[in-house]
């Protein structure tokens, strides 16, 4: 029997093993995002506890993430992938599998990921994408779970039937490939390309690639196979096509049921108020949205230009509180619009009426710790409480199957469970916090933008102080000095910034470009891009689902096929996808032309490449995008996107997972051509005139 | 009773294709599982400037096992040498080993080569000794390195799993790895005591929990000598001049540098039977349990694949090879309980091969 301080030393040595693996992965990412906002961008990380300890708690969780992956997760699903084909028909495994693929993509909620995304999706210029993310989003859930549903159970008949995974790439791509050119033909349609190649990357996330590739494993074990290539991979694949295929399908479908894009001030005019009513399902939504979002001309359109209309409707809504958070979505969001955009009658309007108007800027939110783990503890349970379940009972009861080790099967599920909560914490206080400072602040790179959350107010300015100069232009610049620190400092002045009234001057800081500008917009842009593909590579390097996948195959081949190699490979690939993504929303160039070509080269290289790499290399594009990499992708397509003012930021994730195939293929290729070479040059041993029989003694 | 021969080959992957079509034509069923073959490798470019060493690399390579009368062997050696294309150094090898007990479900025990065979007539190595060495993941490389600068051969190395103390500890099994990694080489028997000391001490395997290392007695095989791989384009490389002299001097024995002998005594070792059972995954819990009960210390287990020539849908594919060292005396006693618990019916559908270990060590010397 062990003591109890050899059972902690035990323990100990464990535990510091994980969390220092992880530590690894997690810390270029965390350094080089700190390093960059401090020294490039210049700007002091805000929040740094907060950040810390949320830093902390992504190792803590990563650790036991990836530690019930491989104790409690993945054997169960390699063990009913070895049961299954015994035990149960095909149609029941058909069965299973379509409602594994569903139940994954219930489980593990991309949609909110997707509507993240699309935050900035106007109806007016996009009304289809806004349908699909909005009234449909239903909808679009249910398109993408029976695609992943559909992808899952083709992946077992091509286990049992031996089926190559090429023709089905072949056929999945090529088909969305025609899809993705017909829809770019099509102004409404054009907009849904990215979600739906985005929805690829996203719906196959950390629980269910690991289970899914576990499950494949297991199946291409038992199955009579003759050729013992390392199979059991390409479900994940699957699992990324048909959801493109099946979102590209529904949007095609759906086209009907959305209006034709319209200038702003159009769209919100009383003429068009049913087409824009189908969009959100109420009127009184349209003008809450008008109020909310449109410009000064869509505000006054909205009642046709007549002001005492929308007064008397705002009006209606003070009194009838029920009625405005109907019409804004809910009364946090109309205290918001109080607080952000209304003008100042608007707002007397609502204080006459006896509402308490939030302060003007007052900062909102700074959640208790409390209110921030309950959902992210909730969200773990949702996402692998169902699905283990789920398997048990078909183990147990359909399969009659009893585990050697089931305690150590639970205990896995705890560590996934625990580590998952903790993760998904950690990933909103830490990481998706610094990467939300970074990509705000990333445009100063290349442009001047304006830092309103560090705005101060100088009372009692006096205007006679500003100075002018002569601008780059020729055209004169207004400034004054004030003293930072021990140093008199040129400020810009701005007019608009000081209210006569009360003497009081707002500062809103600017920032950027760097180096003055002196070196063209071009310096700037550059240093975002590599910023982007050093983003991708090191968020990469930290994402579970791709650990996963490396320890797997090798696995599978033995250690023939390395792990590092695999994940440095994707992780190449998946920066130089956030880079083609970063051009595509800094230029607002048609996805089209950046999904297409890639895809095109990757056919060609998948016809060149053997059945093993092709399966290895197209899974690790399912596996990319996950808990990591998103939350940055999103701050740095929202913040770039914002500046630059696109109608939507879709397609960056969506590149992320086309890249890194072409990398691994190609790395792929690279190397089985040397080690062909190599083995070319073998010679035989043999010496002319010596044939020694007599050697085998 | 019958006298068996387990032959083993170790395939190139990109050549493992041709191995598998001829042994299915020849052989009723076979095993396969995959594995990686160590190299040295000149560095060039840029890691050459800074560095004047070699770097280890591998590839990724298919070790089939089968079992068949020794009647057989040479057929199935020289079937294996011509469709692996054996006779170039950095092919792969195949070796055949006696096998003293043989027990097991009837369909899986190894039959005669089913059509007369096509084949050229091999010069086979004879001597031999082949080393299997258990060690934590991770650690294999360092053992793979210090073979190959020995020159001794090129080791395998494939993934394992082991069971033993472990499995005593409850719950708090899992804070220790099970995963091993498995070395596999062949030696001339005149240098093998030697390269295993070697391991010994690479592998510091006089240390508790570091692994453990066995050798047995190996009949005849050709074996890759490719150890190492440099400048490419030379009339005649280094490899090639020492594949050349392998084949004057009938072995490879000639490579042992003078010097690195170790000044140590052989290390006490132990002798006893290796006793491999393959059975089907979820069994083999069950039958190292009977094994336990009979005496064994521990056991090693890595997957492997049965493979069968026709389909044959009641032969049960993903199976766990499992290695039990057992002391002289114990294995019979093994085997009966073994028998006793079924693992040979239909139902469990075993098989167990016994192998004369002659030098085995571990901690405290097993």
């Amino acid at each position: 029997m062990v003591t109890l301080s050899q059972a902690l030393r035990l323990v100990g040595e464990y535990a510091r093993d994980r969390v220092s693996a992880q530590a690894r992965a997690v810390a270029p990412l965390v350094l080089y995002l700190i390093l960059f906002q401090v020294l490039v961008l210049g700007i002091p990380v805000a929040e740094a506890g907060v950040i810390a300890t949320g830093l902390l708690l992504v190792v803590a969780g990563l650790a036991l993430f990836m530690e019930g992956l491989l104790l409690g997760l993945m054997p169960l699903g390699e063990t009913i992938g070895l049961k299954l084909p015994q035990r149960a028909p095909l149609a029941l495994i058909l069965v299973f599998a379509f409602l594994l693929g569903l139940g994954s993509t219930f489980a593990e909620p991309a949609i909110g990921v997707l509507r993240a995304a699309g935050a900035s999706i106007r109806p007016w210029e996009a009304p289809l994408l806004f349908l699909l993310l909005n009234p449909y989003a239903d909808w679009l859930v249910y398109s993408v779970g029976i695609g992943v549903g559909v992808a899952v159970a083709f992946g077992m008949l091509r286990f049992l039937y031996r089926w190559s995974l090429k023709p089905f790439i072949y056929a999945l791509v090529g088909a969305a490939l025609i899809l993705t050119l017909w829809c770019h033909l099509d102004p409404n349609l054009v907009y849904v390309v990215g979600l739906a190649w985005d929805c690829g990357g996203v719906t196959t996330g950390p629980v269910t690639v690991p289970l899914v590739l576990a499950l494949g494993i297991g199946v291409s074990r038992v199955v009579d196979c003759c050729s013992g290539d390392a199979q059991g991979f390409g479900v994940v694949t699957l699992a990324s096509l048909f959801p493109v295929l099946a979102v590209l399908v529904l949007g095609v479908a759906l086209a009907g049921r959305a209006p034709a894009p319209l200038p702003e001030a159009e769209f919100f005019a009383p003429t068009q108020r049913a087409q824009a009513t189908a969009l959100f399902g109420d009127a009184e939504r349209v003008v809450g949205y008008g109020l909310q979002h449109g410009s000064a001309a869509a505000q006054a359109a909205l009642f046709g230009g007549d002001a005492t209309a929308l007064g008397k409707q705002l009006a209606a809504y003070a009194a009838d509180p029920a009625l405005a958070a109907r019409a804004f979505g809910g009364r946090e969001a109309l205290l918001d619009w109080l607080a952000s955009r209304a003008d100042p009658a608007q707002r007397g309007l609502f204080a006459a009426a006896g509402w308490t108007l939030p302060q003007d800027g007052a900062v909102r939110g700074g959640a208790s710790l409390l209110s921030r783990v309950v959902p992210n503890v909730l969200a773990a349970l949702q996402a692998i409480l169902p699905l283990t379940l789920f398997l048990f009972v078909v183990l147990k009861w359909l399969l009659r199957f009893r585990f050697a080790h089931v305690d150590e099967v639970v205990l896995g599920v705890a560590f996934a469970l625990a580590g998952m909560s903790l993760f998904n914490l950690g990933i909103e206080m830490g990481i998706a916090r610094l990467g939300a400072q970074v990509g705000d602040k990333l445009p100063s790179a290349y442009t001047t933008i304006a830092l309103p959350q560090e705005r101060g107010e100088i009372a009692d300015f006096d205007p006679t102080l500003v100075h002018r100069a002569l601008g780059a232009d020729g055209t004169p610049v207004e400034f004054f000095f004030a003293e930072r620190g021990q140093t008199l400092t040129p400020v810009r002045y701005d007019p608009a910034g000081y209210d006569a009234a009360t003497g009081h001057y707002h500062h809103i800081p600017r920032l950027g470009p760097l180096f003055g500008g002196d070196l063209g917009p071009a310096v700037g842009i550059a240093l975002v891009l590599l910023f982007a593909f050093v983003l991708g590579y090191a968020a990469t390097l930290a994402e579970p689902a791709l650990n996963a996948l490396g320890l797997t195959v090798e696995k599978v081949t033995g250690g023939g096929f390395h792990k590092g190699l695999l994940i440095q490979s994707v992780a190449v690939g998946v920066g130089a996808g956030l880079l083609l993504g970063v051009v595509k929303v800094v230029w607002d160039l048609p996805l089209a032309w950046l999904i297409v070509p890639p895809y095109l080269a990757l056919l060609l290289l998948t016809r060149a490449s053997g059945e093993e790499l092709v399966n290895i290399a197209w899974d690790s594009a399912g596996v990319t995008t996950g808990p990591v990499t998103v939350p940055l992708v999103l701050a740095l397509g929202l913040g770039i996107g914002g500046q630059a003012g696109v109608v939507e930021g879709f397609g960056i994730l969506g590149m992320a997972s086309v890249c890194p195939v072409i990398t691994v293929l190609g790395i792929g290729l690279y190397v089985t051509a040397r080690h062909k070479r190599e083995l070319a040059l073998a010679v035989p041993p043999s010496v002319a005139g010596l044939e020694p029989e007599n050697r085998t003694t | 009773m019958t006298q068996w021969v387990r032959v083993t080959a170790i395939i190139d992957h990109l050549l493992s294709e041709a191995v598998r079509r001829a042994l299915a034509a020849a052989v009723g069923h076979y095993y396969v599982y995959p594995a990686r073959s160590a190299h040295l490798e000149e560095r060039r470019g840029l890691a050459g400037l800074f560095s004047d060493g070699m770097r280890l690399n591998d590839d990724p390579s298919d070790v089939f096992t089968l079992f068949a009368p020794a009647a057989e062997e040479t057929v199935l050696l020289d079937l294996i040498a011509d469709h692996g294309r054996l006779h170039l150094a950095g092919m792969g090898s195949v070796f055949s080993e006696p096998v003293e007990l043989a027990h097991g479900y009837a369909p899986l025990l190894p039959g005669p080569v089913r059509a007369a065979v096509e084949r050229t007539r091999h010069d086979f190595y004879a001597q031999l000794v082949g080393i299997t060495c258990v060690v934590q993941r991770g650690r294999a490389d360092r053992i793979a390195r210090e073979v190959l600068e020995l020159g001794a051969s090129v080791p395998t190395i494939g993934f394992g799993t082991g069971m033993g103390l472990r499995d005593r500890l409850g719950l708090l099994r899992v804070t220790i790895p099970a995963e091993k990694e498995l070395i596999t080489l062949v030696d001339s028997r005149q240098d093998a005591d030697e390269v295993i000391d070697h391991i010994i001490r690479a592998g510091r395997l006089d240390l508790p929990g570091q692994g453990f290392i066995f050798g047995y007695p190996v009949r005849r095989g050709l074996l890759n000598t490719r150890l190492s791989r440099g400048q490419v384009g030379q009339a005649a490389s280094i490899d090639r001049i020492a594949a050349a002299i392998d084949r004057l001097t009938g072995g490879v024995a000639w490579r042992s540098a003078a010097g690195a002998r170790p000044e140590q005594p052989a290390r006490r070792c132990r002798q006893g039977t290796d006793l491999t059972l393959i059975a089907p995954d979820e069994r083999v819990h069950d039958l190292i349990g009977i094994a336990m009960a009979g005496g064994a210390r521990g056991a090693t287990t890595h997957p492997l694949r049965l493979i069968t020539a026709e389909e044959a849908p009641h032969l049960y594919k993903a199976r766990t090879a499992c290695s039990l060292f057992l002391e002289q005396g114990q294995a019979e006693p093994v085997l009966a309980a073994l028998e006793q618990g079924g693992a040979f019916g239909e139902e469990v559908q075993a098989v167990a091969y016994g192998r004369r270990v002659e030098r085995a060590f571990t901690y405290r010397g097993l």
